[in-house]
């Protein structure tokens, strides 16, 4: 079997048994890539970790890239990329199909009815976990010390991304590339 | 119903998936941002109905999420461009990152830059979030208001898995509004 073809299934494997996203696939990578395949030792998983926290992305998307171009160059990365979506973009489209179709029965309604408001409050969990990683250690600053918490870079562009947000119709990418740009200036400063 | 180009789509999708940091939900607030608030393809609630079904649906759910709104505008083609969208960003960073990680996690103006983006997209998340959460009041505002809160509290405090979470409150819905509120209407 190719090693093209063996990534292509191992992350199609890791694609089709990823539910509740995000760090949820972090043990499923592991028992294919890591211990099944030995193509990633324990300590490039955890690189490959910080990495996806740094970038952006799903970070199953970005193991794909990851394993896949470290062991087969770039068709590697895209093969593995495939691999890994293709599984939930058929079984979204189907579902997307039905649920389109149905969605104005009564019952659909009610169900409807009670997950949008679960939905804002997970929301707004992964809001707040993500203010608390990016703008403080990892720790609320009322929890200890402030000042040795604080990240100030992030801080900083979190306000002025803010005010931005409250007083001009620039889209995300451009907030984003202005936090970019404040980062870059601080660094200097 | 304003419907964008197949390009527009993927366009988009590229943008926005390329500057989600965090993943799973934090995506939410920013496809919502581009696509309710903004360019009003999609009202709030079908977002929040969309949302609901990619979660349940295996893989990445920015993923999931972006090819569903593609396929609810524009059909099959338009879920494989938002797809092709999606994916790009984080298979082109990733690429040029992995020739280089070592270098890349240890530069400091490269951090110092990201910092900065992540700060930004907080508060675009926050404030979006914040409007949802408004917007998610306006009707059952008792009955809303508690799922939201008890979401958000076994959310952030158990390690219950979001697709149970989510799943309760769908129950919970059925619940009240097909079984409780139906034989109180049957009565009056």
């Amino acid at each position: 079997m190719s090693l093209l073809w063996q990534l292509f299934v191992a992350f199609m494997t890791i694609g089709v048994s990823a539910f509740g996203g995000g760090y949820a696939v972090m043990p499923l990578i592991q028992r294919y890539i890591v211990e099944q395949n030995h193509w990633l030792t324990l300590i490039q998983l955890a690189d490959v970790t910080a990495i996806s926290q740094m970038t952006p992305g799903p970070i199953i998307l970005n193991s794909a890239t990851f394993v896949g171009v470290k062991l087969a160059g770039i068709p590697g990365g895209i093969v593995a990329t495939i691999g890994s979506v293709l599984p939930s973009f058929i079984i979204v489209v189907v579902l997307g199909y039905f649920f389109f179709k149905h969605s104005k029965l009564d019952f659909v309604q009610s169900i409807l009815k009670g997950l949008r408001p679960a939905i804002v409050g997970l929301i707004l969990v992964a809001c707040f976990s993500l203010m608390k990683s990016s703008l403080f250690d990892g720790v609320w600053p009322w929890h200890m010390d402030a000042s040795s918490v604080i990240n100030y870079k992030a801080l900083f562009a979190f306000g002025i991304a803010m005010i931005i947000n409250m007083r001009t119709k620039l889209d995300t990418l451009g907030i984003v590339a202005v936090g970019g740009l404040i980062g870059l200036i601080l660094y200097f400063i | 119903m304003n419907q964008p180009g197949y390009f527009e789509l993927a366009w988009s999708f590229f943008k926005i998936n390329l500057v989600t940091f965090g993943g799973g939900y934090s995506i939410v607030p920013i496809i919502s941002k581009t696509y309710v608030e903004k360019k009003k393809y999609i009202e709030e609630e079908d977002m929040l109905n969309m949302i609901a079904l990619a979660q349940s649906c295996p893989g990445a759910m920015a993923v999931n999420t972006s090819v569903l709104v593609g396929y609810r505008l524009r059909g099959k083609l338009g879920a494989f461009v938002s797809l092709i969208g999606a994916v790009l960003p984080p298979l082109l960073v990733i690429t040029i990152i992995s020739y280089y990680y070592t270098a890349f996690q240890e530069n400091m103006l490269i951090q110092s830059v990201l910092n900065g983006m992540r700060g930004a997209v907080c508060a675009v998340m926050l404030f979006t979030a914040i409007s949802m959460a408004r917007n998610a009041l306006k009707k059952n505002m008792v009955f809303s208001g508690l799922l939201m809160l008890g979401a958000y509290v076994f959310g952030i405090y158990t390690h219950i898995s979001t697709i149970f979470i989510i799943l309760a409150c769908g129950i919970i819905g059925y619940i009240y509004f097909s079984v409780i509120k139906k034989a109180e209407g049957d009565q009056a």
